[in-house]
């Protein structure tokens, strides 16, 4: 029999911890997930900004933007990802499951954007001369279609996790389509004052507040969808709306992040002649900041469902 | 397997079993044995819940891990390979039996470092990567039991062949009208509980 002597010393020891870590105890309580951090959330939003950005670009042939989106998916997003991976040396394993696995999808995604963003760029920008328009027409919209694809596949690697009821909706992956264009306007807004080329802000504007509002709109039915689906979807919503979340989520991204800008581009549609276009720059770095809010929210409450229900 | 919820006494036996046999360090569980209080007082009701991986039929760890971990056996048993994991862990966020261990950082059980013991585990090795329950497939191979089922001193384990009729764990499933844990999933656990 162990002395209460025996006992003493052994909890006295610097080591000592709960033999069963208090967090396993008890499988009924909702517990947020804890794998993923800061790191994840910026690999998954600079994919979303990168892709945004390029595609915009393509649309209004702008070359600085062409090369800050790839640059931001190649470089920046794999970098992310490979500094959140434990083993990077092993990252290559990652295109192993296609078949199944979402993320090994989005990397085969990565990688044929990584290619042929490669090639467009250097046709659009001129740094290699092409005869055959069809060719760059093709690698145009392979590219293309590549950066919609890294857009969308993080979606699906969400609403993979069947027991994160808030990941799970099919709102999500819609909402993170919508919130990556809207950034790619934001960031297309930012970087345009800086460069030669002229656009038609006002044409530019009008499409940018089309991606706001939609945008708006649908992280309102996510939470009335969610707020409907099972329990751990509720807590999320609950910490998005009132729980811990509540200013970063209230604050930051739907008053900062879409509101405000929502006001300041409509301001700049309404008094277009007036206003300087630098107004939009401002409503595109909010909304930068709160599309990165959005993704940590979105990130940090999953919900898991748990192991036993508590009656 | 089966587990029965009115053997189980929550003696924590099977999670010892488990992590001498699998040598996991401080923090790591492949086996889990919840509390579930029920009722008002004074109708109070503790029960205990044993849990591991559920060896699901459709399991979303193999599904989703993009490098190929996991995988699954002719029979049903889900097996990992460590050496494939890069630390995405996908496989914890779609797992709805939180039956996946990740081995974030490898501490000693005491504070003069790896014990021999230890060091035989190797689990420095497995720093970085995912690990769980693959039904002890050493032990199963070789026509013994997992170390949890034979271990129980209430014989609330039991481990078998589902797709014979005959076999001890089907006829306690049809007797008992075992169920499985978070059925409405999908997945089709391979574990069910004996009411």
């Amino acid at each position: 029999m162990i002395s209460n002597e025996a006992t003493k010393r052994v909890e006295a020891l610097p080591h000592y911890t709960r033999l069963i870590p208090e967090s396993q105890e008890i499988g009924s309580q909702y517990k947020t997930q804890t794998d993923w951090k800061l790191v994840e959330v910026l690999s998954f939003y600079l994919g979303g900004v990168g892709t945004g950005l390029y595609l915009l670009s393509q649309v209004f042939d702008y070359g600085i933007g062409l090369i800050v989106g790839y640059l931001l998916v190649v470089v920046c997003k794999n970098g992310a990802h490979l500094l959140a991976s434990s083993k990077p040396f092993r990252a290559m394993g990652v295109l192993r499951k296609p078949g199944t696995s979402w993320i090994s999808r989005g990397a085969y995604g990565i990688f044929t954007f990584a290619v042929l963003g490669l090639i467009d760029i250097a046709f659009r920008t001129g740094m290699v001369t092409v005869e055959n328009v069809i060719l760059a027409n093709v690698v145009s919209i392979l590219t293309a279609l590549a950066a919609f694809f890294i857009m969308a596949y993080v979606g699906f690697v969400f609403a993979e996790a069947r027991n994160i009821g808030f990941w799970n909706s099919p709102i999500i992956p819609v909402l993170i389509i919508s919130y990556s264009f809207c950034m790619g306007y934001a960031l297309f807004l930012v970087l345009a004052p800086f460069t030669a080329d002229q656009f038609g802000y006002p044409a530019l504007a009008r499409q940018f507040l089309l991606t706001l509002v939609t945008t708006t709109l649908l992280i309102f039915i996510l939470l009335t969808v969610v707020k409907r689906m099972t329990k751990s979807a509720q807590q999320a919503a609950s910490m998005l709306i009132t729980g811990k979340f509540s200013m970063m989520f209230g604050f930051g991204v739907i008053i900062a992040g879409l509101l405000a800008p929502i006001c300041l581009v409509g301001y700049y549609l309404v008094n277009v002649e007036t206003v300087s276009a630098s107004l939009l720059s401002l409503a595109g770095l909010l909304v930068l900041v709160g599309g990165l809010l959005c993704e940590m929210c979105l990130i940090y409450a999953g919900v898991y469902r748990p192991l036993v229900e508590v009656e | 397997m089966t587990i029965d919820l009115k053997r189980c006494i929550g003696c924590q036996s099977c999670t010892i079993a488990c992590k001498m046999k699998n040598g996991t360090p401080p923090g790591i569980f492949y086996r889990k044995v919840f509390e579930k209080v029920t009722g008002k007082y004074p109708n109070i009701k503790r029960s205990y819940i044993p849990t591991n991986c559920m060896h699901c039929d459709d399991p979303p760890c193999v599904r989703n891990c993009p490098s190929g971990v996991f995988s699954k056996r002719d029979d049903g048993v889900v097996i990992y390979d460590p050496g494939k994991c890069y630390g995405a862990r996908v496989c914890r966020m779609v797992c709805p039996y939180e039956a996946i261990s990740f081995f974030e950082k490898v501490e000693p059980y005491f504070p003069n470092g790896f014990t021999p013991i230890e060091k035989y585990w190797d689990n420095a090795s497995k720093e970085g990567t995912a690990g769980k329950c693959d039904f002890c497939i050493d032990r199963v191979t070789t026509g013994l039991q997992p170390a949890c089922v034979k271990t129980c001193p209430t014989e609330a384990l039991k481990f078998g062949d589902l797709n014979d009729p005959n076999s001890d764990v089907s006829k306690l499933i049809l007797a008992r009208g075992g169920y499985q844990m978070h059925a409405e999933l999908g997945t089709n656990p391979s574990v069910y509980y004996l009411p």
